[in-house]
Formats: structure tokens, C-alpha cells, sequence
């Protein structure tokens, strides 16, 4: 690399200069190409993207209603690091509507299925107590 | 920073109702044989197609997994044995928020870790429908 000073080409590795002594490191150029882990000072906090919620939806309810809202809680993060904002709060609220909708669709289902199940599981636990 | 202050009131009567649900659960978990004893009731998709989701076999792999057996919880459903300490430190954490105010340290993924997460499931869900050997490892 060369020195900010006086630019004479160092071994990359070197802490100072060797002709004039300046102090470099290397560090600015290896923290470049990776993504952010922590927001930049100032930064809103992430937006919640809802993707547990999303999880176990697909897993054990609705697959569709769930990658539908996996795919919501991706673009929360991709916009987030992207610096965006309010795409990630947009996306955000796409999210939790995705997940109202799927606790809705998925609640009545799983009622009715539990209804159909009732007089089995009724049995089950009449059973039990002999 | 300092974060705004929020009622919370709600999320700790969710908090402590997720609780008690698990409490609950792990009981008849352990108490009744899922299949057999007739309170867990089966996937619904298995029922009327025949197909396996990607969460058949859970029940079973809970009652294996309350009663220590690990191997076999691991056996019916791979992708949710897998899934659940992160979905327990999630809890943990919701948890943590309505009684404390703060969330446990999470990791941030990138949007493309979620898109792949959604894959994994998809993936999981076609290849233990396969009847062929290695796949069949992953039917429960």
C-alpha cells in the first residue's frame, strides 16, 4: 500500500511508513466490501421483520401464507442494510399485515380441523380418566 | 439512545400465556402418545393428500424429544429439531422484552439468509416426499 504523506509503496502489512515515519494501517481498505453488521450512527433501529412469526406459519400452518412473509421479511433486511429506510418500514408493515392475515386464515383452520378432531380428542381425554 | 417508553401491558399477557401454553403442552406431550392416544390431531395436508409438510412429524418428534430421545425427535423432523433452540431463544427473548423491557443480543441476517431460510423449508418439504433412499431418512 502507499503512505497518505509522501507515497512511497510499504509492504501492506506495515504499521508506519519507512521513509517518513507517517502511521498506516490497512484496516480502511479490508472493512470496504463487507456488509454492515451494525447500523451507521444515527441509523433508526431495524424495523421488526416478522420472520418468526413467518417461520412457523410456513412450518405449521399455511405454506404459501408463509413464504409469502418470508419473502416480506427478507426485503426488510435487504432494504435496511441498503440504507433504506423507509423501504424497510414499508416492508415492515407488509409484513405484519402478512402475518394478521395468516393468523387469521391459519386460526380458522386450525379450528375447524380441531372442530372435526373434537369428539376424538373428547374420547382421548374421558379415556385418560378411567 | 434512549427508547421510548411503551406499554408493554399486552405483550406480557401474550408472554404469559405463551408460557403456560408451553407448560401445558409439554405435559400432554409427555402424558399422550402422539397417533395413537387421539388428542394430538394429524396434518391436515397429510390427512386428505397423503403428502408430507414441511412440519409432519413434529408431535411425534416432541413426545420423542420430552422423553429424551433425541435421536429419534431428530429422525421424524430434522428441519424442526433443528429450529427449535432458535425458536425457543426467540420466545426467550419476546419474553424478555415484556417482562424486562429488552430483547436478548440477535443476530441480524442479511435479506439473502432469509430467502435462503426460505428455500431450506421449501427444499425440506419436496425432498422428504421422495421415495427414494437418502430422502426417505427425512419422511417421518
Amino acid at each position: 500500500m502507499f503512505c497518505p504523506n509522501c507515497g512511497t509503496s510499504n509492504p501492506d502489512n506495515a504499521g508506519v511508513c519507512s521513509k517518513c515515519g507517517t502511521a498506516i494501517s490497512a484496516a480502511p481498505l479490508a472493512a470496504v466490501p463487507q456488509a454492515p453488521m451494525t447500523a451507521p450512527a444515527g441509523a433508526p433501529a431495524r424495523p421488526n421483520n416478522y420472520l418468526v412469526q413467518a417461520i412457523l406459519v410456513t412450518l405449521f400452518c399455511c405454506l404459501p401464507l408463509g413464504i409469502v412473509s418470508i419473502v416480506f421479511a427478507a426485503q426488510v433486511n435487504t432494504a435496511y442494510d441498503r440504507g433504506d429506510y423507509a423501504g424497510a418500514l414499508n416492508s415492515s408493515k407488509q409484513a405484519k399485515m402478512w402475518t394478521w392475515i395468516s393468523f387469521g386464515i391459519g386460526g380458522g383452520l386450525v379450528a375447524i380441523w380441531f372442530l372435526i378432531f373434537g369428539l376424538s380428542m373428547m374420547g382421548a381425554i374421558m379415556g385418560n380418566m378411567h | 439512545m434512549e427508547v421510548a417508553v411503551q406499554d408493554r401491558g399486552t405483550d406480557r399477557v401474550i408472554a404469559a400465556t405463551m408460557m403456560a401454553g408451553a407448560a401445558v403442552g409439554v405435559v400432554l406431550l409427555y402424558a399422550a402418545v402422539p397417533g395413537q392416544s387421539g388428542l394430538f390431531p394429524p396434518c391436515p395436508l397429510h390427512a386428505l393428500t397423503g403428502l408430507y409438510c414441511p412440519g409432519c412429524g413434529t408431535t411425534r418428534a416432541l413426545h420423542e424429544l420430552v422423553h429424551g430421545h433425541a435421536g429419534m425427535a431428530l429422525r421424524l423432523n430434522f428441519l424442526m429439531m433443528t429450529a427449535l433452540p432458535f425458536m425457543l431463544y426467540a420466545a426467550a427473548s419476546y419474553v424478555s422484552y415484556a417482562f424486562r423491557g429488552r430483547r436478548l443480543p440477535t443476530m441480524h441476517l442479511s435479506g439473502r439468509a432469509i430467502w435462503m431460510l426460505g428455500i431450506v423449508i421449501i427444499l425440506f418439504g419436496v425432498l422428504r416426499n421422495l421415495p427414494q433412499f437418502p430422502f426417505t431418512l427425512l419422511a417421518p
